[in-house]
């Protein structure tokens, strides 16, 4: 188990300025488990990443596996940019990667288990370069797992994949997990593939705000949601509030969410030919909508405005 | 003693893979020194004086030097190279020791250096020039030193720059005065009294004096005044140890 304890972090700017990136973060992350750690940009994510790899040193706090510090030598990591040698093949990335862990590596001597989860069998010789980002990603993954690490510790690995390459690249990732018995850490903002994680870890300036199966997270929303756009919110809030049980959240200034009921049940209330409302649908219940509720503002806008600064 | 060896071997082999692989590379390496020994000893032939040596002949180790200058600092930029194509981060994340990094940045530099100055040494037979192969080989160990000791240099400003085209430019504004006032291109000699001090004030001057006596052994020609063999082996061992020492601190602070 991968026991985060009360870690604290600040970087310390030149001209005396300081930002404080972790408050005493503790959580723990179970062996055969993806972990999903997410938060806005600026949230601590990154920090955390940084210093369970060990590119950053611990300020406050201590990180353990199984009792015992994470060396190098015990941990994967993928980054959020590729660390692959381009010019060389797949092969060649794996044997160098391998040295570096005092290992020497042939060909035959590469799990093939692993190939073939992977499906990188047949594409050894071809160079890193001549591969989709999707490949990439695999042969990314294939060096984090070739050393036979406990701890894969994963940063944004999504990144710049479409959503059936995203699909496939978490798919492999759970079933290498479950199946080696690693710790995973996975630092993400893809809330769609967080929700599909054993647990989420939700972080918010600096601290963790939930720490949960992710079916528990959402438990309070029900098995659907409906979410009305349009205008004059608060009012119409106010009337479902009177004639119902229903409990609604603003999740935008233009969209309320109501939680735990269905849209035939909304409709008996609300009428839809009402010229203050654009839209109504019907959904399950996001992570978003967990965040809003915890927070009061949207996580992916969050992302989204950092992006765009 | 395997910890260190297996990460420094792979990356070492890995740096020569680019090269080798990099045709234009090796094109380009051959082919600009041969062109500038050339241009230049049929130039300046009638216009320097060698100390009695013809002038193709006095510049030939003086481009030898050209080689493995340019071909072990520039090896360096495959540093900026690593750390922006992310390559870099999974080394420092591996266990690979940091001195494995330095030293295999030193190795992959002066075996370029070496393979295009030897390359280079195929002419030797057009210089008119007869070498003692104790010169040969001795040239050969100082080359080796030469470039281990200038990869350290490109290795300490590469390590701190993030593009390759600022390392280009800092270097060239470096290496062109540094090789001009090393005693390569003409003799120190009755130069101007200022420009004399910044010659002795270059560390290159004491390398580069070094090689021309170990590579003019036996030959004929003579390398007068200079410094002394034991200054130029001090300086050279001093030059190297503290760019060695200097780029093993920068890594293991990062």
């Amino acid at each position: 188990m991968l026991t985060i304890d009360n870690i604290s972090h600040t970087y310390h700017r030149r001209k005396g300025a300081a930002t404080r990136a972790l408050d005493g973060v503790s959580f723990d992350a179970a062996h055969g488990e993806v972990t999903a750690v997410i938060g806005p940009n600026g949230s601590g994510k990154s920090t955390l990443f940084r210093l369970v790899t060990g590119a950053l040193h611990l300020q406050q706090g201590g990180i353990q596996l199984d009792g015992q510090h994470p060396g190098s030598a015990r941990l994967g990591v993928v980054f959020q940019s590729p660390a692959l040698d381009r010019q060389l093949t797949v092969f060649e990335n794996l044997y160098h990667h391998a040295l570096l862990y005092g290992r020497r590596l042939k060909k035959a001597q590469l799990p093939a288990e692993l190939l073939d989860v992977l499906e990188l069998n047949g594409r050894l010789d071809s160079k890193v370069d001549e591969l989709s980002g999707g490949f990439q990603r695999r042969v990314e993954l294939a060096k984090a797992l070739l050393t036979e690490p406990e701890l894969l510790v994963l940063d944004e690995p999504f990144t710049g994949l479409d959503i059936n390459a995203r699909d496939a690249f978490f798919s492999v990732l759970q079933h290498v997990t479950a199946a080696r018995g690693l710790t995973t850490l996975l630092v993400t903002h893809e809330l769609s593939v967080a929700t599909r994680c054993d647990r989420v870890v939700l972080f918010e300036e600096g601290t963790v705000i939930a720490n949960e199966r992710p079916g528990a997270l959402l438990s309070d929303f029900g098995r659907m949601v409906v979410v009305i756009r349009g205008e004059d919110l608060d009012t119409l809030a106010a009337r479902i509030a009177a004639s119902s049980d229903i409990v609604s959240l603003r999740i935008a200034d233009d969209a309320l969410l109501l939680k735990n009921t269905t849209l035939q049940d909304v409709l008996m209330i609300v009428d839809e030919r009402d010229s203050r409302i654009h839209d109504i649908e019907a959904r399950r219940p996001t992570l978003e909508d967990y965040f809003i509720a915890r927070t009061g503002h949207a996580l992916q806008d969050a992302v989204g405005e950092l992006e765009a600064a | 003693m395997t910890a260190i060896l297996l990460p420094t071997y792979s990356l070492w082999i890995r740096d020569l893979k680019h090269f080798i692989r990099q045709r234009s590379r090796v094109i380009g390496a051959v082919g600009q020194p041969f062109v500038i020994w050339i241009f230049l000893s049929a130039g300046f032939k009638n216009s320097v004086n060698a100390g009695g040596a013809d002038y193709g002949a006095y510049l030939f180790p003086g481009i030898i030097m050209l080689i493995a200058l340019f071909a072990a600092i520039f090896s360096t930029i495959s540093v900026i190279e690593d750390r922006k194509s992310g390559f870099l981060q999974g080394v420092l994340t591996s266990p690979a020791p940091r001195a494995s990094i330095v030293w295999s940045k030193m190795l992959a530099g002066t075996t370029i250096a070496l393979l295009q100055s030897v390359v280079f040494m195929v002419l030797l037979p057009f210089t008119g020039l007869s070498l003692s192969w104790e010169g040969i080989g001795l040239s050969i160990l100082i080359l080796a030193g030469t470039g281990m000791t200038l990869t350290g240099l490109g290795f300490l400003i590469s390590w701190s720059m993030s593009s390759t085209q600022g390392f280009h430019a800092i270097m060239n504004l470096l290496l062109i005065p540094m090789w001009i006032l090393s005693g390569a291109f003409f003799p120190p000699e009755g130069t101007a009294s200022w420009l004399g001090v910044i010659i002795h004030l270059n560390p290159l001057y004491y390398i580069t004096t070094l090689f021309q006596k170990a590579f003019f052994a036996g030959s004929g020609v003579s390398v007068a005044g200079g410094p002394s063999v034991a200054v130029s082996i001090a300086v050279f061992a001093a030059l190297f140890l503290l760019l060695f020492i200097t780029s093993l601190r920068l890594v293991r602070k990062s």
